[in-house]
């Protein structure tokens, strides 16, 4: 089959392309800088020329992107869609609902949500992820000093300056009340996000007032989507990451692989980011104890983060997630803390308990390999799209 | 056995007496603080301890816990069986509940976690229980004409708590204190199975709170009572009861149509039909037996437990339809003797379910029925009472 890829700057771009060749699909390259948009004049006509005289079978690309869906229905083509991030507003398009698209979501309940509303363009899936190419970088040298640690994080901990939450000073006193106590009871509970249900219309009404948010062209997306997930939820994991590893940090060494050089926590050490390719599989690999805490905008999916640990064979102590259970076992294929007490007494224990550990590992990492390949994922993806 | 029973009225008191006389015990009652509720703690000490100098007997037993009572028995050194059946019970907090002397048997694993420190060889965890053959009497000769007034396809027996609720008291709060405790009771109500209220008042909260409701709870006497516990339990967890079972009936109701047996008012619902207050003895079990689905919604106090309502309806035969609650998996089979559900969509979608699968439900009635039969009458559990009353 003849392929178009949308090349944006995303993750999985090599493992993509690799599977596709090796399956024997000729995939052809294509960017135009206004990707992003919802409407583009220039990407319209870029992309005309771009598949005049060529013809795709379908157009792939990382997350979603309503431009690319809307060019691609214009020439008769499928658009496949794969999506990792969250939240991701594009989704809230009208143009979810074009009937060449096949996007496929990672999170059970952001992909119900659609799905329950009549949209039959989505389907679930969990993220592929390459199992083999640690076996690979395993016989190269690389820096044990930096990517080695008894107990990692790899992470973003959402200090930007430009944080959402903050422009939020100028709210009512209820307001602000109401959203610290469904913030404080939403962080005592996992496997079942209530922030947007909770925002009622007067409170809507509030945050619209002191931070306006209007929907974009084709947008679809409510007032209460964009506060609860690109605004409270996002607050919510800064505040959760903090504590969690301000805790953890107090009774076993930790390492942070994070963007930001300049937080500190203390007893923790910040080792500065990693290369997605070139190191951060090492690190999972060569972690007692790789950690993960997600993203509380993700309802019920397995984020990417815990399938890149699980395929390079690392061990994984995570948050539950629902998801993980159609999938994998826990204490078997992985480990997940209820909260911040159980955390730190799993992590103690696990540094301890080698074998136990070193098994989980193995476990997690031979599931990842056998069902969750890019040979799987896409093998289903060209079923589905035939 | 000789028994002493001291009563105040509690519905369940006359089964209780029943399943003690089946076991083969001599039941005496004190009954003078069902008539006179304004009995003072000294004359109900000199009525219990007038009693146990005037006849030998080998417990006095209560529902609920009576500090006086227990002080008298720790005297007398006879053993003070006490039963929780609701919550939250202000008294299992009071010093008494040290004696050793007391057998205190708690029927909320929750109420249990927090009570059992404090004298952990005489506090026990125990569920409730129903009188089922009594139950079976009252529909076998119901007569034709009671069957079908109560009939209905979606009903709910009791109170909706909007008018009893304590909190409502509160006067002149802070705009920030009320967005507060209404941001934790929305996303309380939308949990089951955890009740993490208490947990999320902060010191500040509780003082804010206290100095804006007047009347606040106290006990002048020692007693283990924080104002964070009274808050969240007396105040909190009845005002979220109320609010939840408002907002699941307007939810239900744009679907179905409900009968509901209550003194509350109900007047803000356009798809509910009020039959006013239903006769515990004469009329509910017929209700339960005749719906096609009863529902029992936990009041929020109640923690884990399994509330008496649910006990009551599978005695009849009735099938039911739960909230979830932590203890039910322990006690039953969840799907099997009856069905949970865990938020109002999963609510409003078996409703439905079930009242298409008339068969279905009709077996889960059954075996609700023989599970209760088997494990959790009164008879059973009053000799399960006893056991662990005078194993030590």
């Amino acid at each position: 089959m003849n392929i178009l890829y949308l090349d944006w700057p995303c993750f999985g771009k090599i493992d993509v392309l690799f599977t596709l060749e090796q399956m024997g699909h000729k995939v052809t390259m294509f960017f135009h800088k206004e990707y992003l948009e919802r409407k583009s004049e220039t990407f319209n006509d870029y992309f005309d020329q771009f598949v005049e005289n060529q013809t795709f079978d379908f157009c792939f690309s990382y997350n979603y992107y309503a431009i690319m869906s809307e060019n691609c229905k214009r020439h008769h083509m499928k658009y496949v869609a794969l999506v990792y991030d969250s939240p991701q507003v594009m989704l809230y398009s009208y143009t979810l609902i074009n009937p060449n698209n096949y996007v496929f979501l990672f999170d059970k309940q952001q992909y119900l949500e659609f799905k329950n509303a009549g949209i039959n363009t989505v389907y679930y899936s969990v993220l592929p992820v390459n199992s083999t190419i640690i076996d690979f970088l395993m016989t190269k040298d690389f820096d044990r000093d930096k990517l080695s640690a008894d107990v990692s994080f790899v992470g973003a901990l959402y200090h930007e300056d430009h944080n959402f939450f903050d422009r939020l000073s100028g709210l009512k006193d209820y307001s602000k009340g109401y959203l610290d106590g469904i913030m404080a009871a939403q962080l005592k509970i996992y496997g079942y996000n209530f922030i947007e249900e909770l925002l009622n219309e007067d409170i809507t009404k509030d945050l619209i007032r002191v931070s306006p948010y209007k929907n974009d062209y084709q947008g679809v997306e409510t007032p209460q989507y964009i506060y609860a997930n690109y605004f409270i939820n996002r607050k919510l994991t800064q505040m959760e990451r903090m504590s969690l590893l301000t805790a953890l940090s107090k009774e076993t060494p930790l390492k942070l692989y994070t963007l930001d050089r300049s937080i500190q926590i203390p007893g923790a050490t910040n080792m500065g980011a990693v290369d997605y390719y070139s190191e951060m599989p090492y690190v999972f690999h060569n972690s007692k104890i790789n950690l993960n805490i997600t993203l509380r905008s993700i309802k019920t999916g397995i984020p990417l983060r815990c399938m890149d640990i699980l395929g390079a064979g690392g061990f994984l102590m995570t948050n539950f997630q629902s998801d993980f259970l159609e999938y994998f076992t826990p204490d078997e294929d992985f480990v997940f803390y209820e909260d911040e007490a159980d955390l730190v007494k799993k992590t103690l224990y696990y540094l301890e308990h080698e074998d136990e550990r070193i098994r989980i590992a193995q476990n997690g990492h031979q599931k990842a390999k056998e069902q969750h390949s890019f040979e799987k994922c896409f093998a289903r993806i060209l079923e589905i799209i035939q | 056995m000789k028994i002493l029973f001291y009563r105040y009225g509690s519905i369940c008191e006359p089964d209780i007496i029943d399943a003690f006389c089946e076991l083969g015990h001599e039941v005496a009652e004190l009954s003078e603080e069902i008539h006179n509720k304004g009995l003072l703690p000294e004359e109900s000490v000199k009525l219990v301890s007038d009693t146990l100098l005037s006849q030998n007997f080998d417990c006095v037993f209560s529902i609920n816990f009576f500090p006086m009572v227990s002080e008298v028995c720790n005297i007398f050194k006879i053993r003070y069986i006490s039963w929780t059946v609701d919550s939250p019970v202000m008294e299992i907090f009071f010093k008494p509940i040290k004696n050793i002397w007391n057998r205190t048997f708690l029927f909320d694993k929750a109420q249990y976690e927090e009570i059992h420190p404090l004298n952990p060889d005489c506090v026990f965890h125990m569920p409730l229980a129903a009188n089922a053959s009594f139950r079976q009497n009252i529909i076998k000769t119901a007569t034709a004409n009671d069957l079908k007034r109560f009939t209905h396809s979606l009903s709910f027996v009791g109170s909706l708590y909007t008018e009893k609720s304590p909190y409502d008291k509160l006067v002149h709060a802070p705009e920030y204190l009320t967005g507060y405790l209404d941001g934790l009771m929305q996303a309380q109500m939308r949990v089951y199975g955890y009740f993490f209220l208490e947990e999320l008042l902060t010191d500040e909260i509780v003082t804010d709170f206290k100095k804006h409701l007047p009347g606040f709870f106290t006990y002048p006497l020692e007693n283990y009572l924080t104002d964070k516990k009274i808050m969240a339990q007396l105040y909190m967890g009845n005002k979220v009861s109320a609010i939840e079972r408002v907002e699941t009936f307007h939810f239900l109701s744009k679907e179905h149509t409900i009968d509901l047996y209550t003194g509350s008012d109900t007047s803000c619902f356009s798809n509910v039909i009020n039959h006013g207050f239903a006769k515990s003895l004469t009329e509910m079990p017929i209700i339960f037996h005749e719906s096609a689905i009863n529902l029992n919604i936990t009041s929020k106090p109640i923690r884990s437990g399994i509330p008496f309502r649910l006990f009551d309806i599978l005695s009849c035969g009735g099938f039911a339809l739960t909230n979830y609650q932590t203890e039910l998996a322990e006690n039953f089979t969840i799907g099997e003797d009856f069905d949970v559900y865990t938020d109002l969509n999963e609510l409003n979608e078996k409703v439905r379910f079930y009242k298409e699968h008339d068969a279905m439900r009709r077996e889960i009635a059954q075996n609700g029925y023989e599970t209760l039969f088997k494990y959790h009458t009164f008879t059973i559990r009053m000799q399960q009472i006893l056991d662990l009353a005078f194993s030590l």
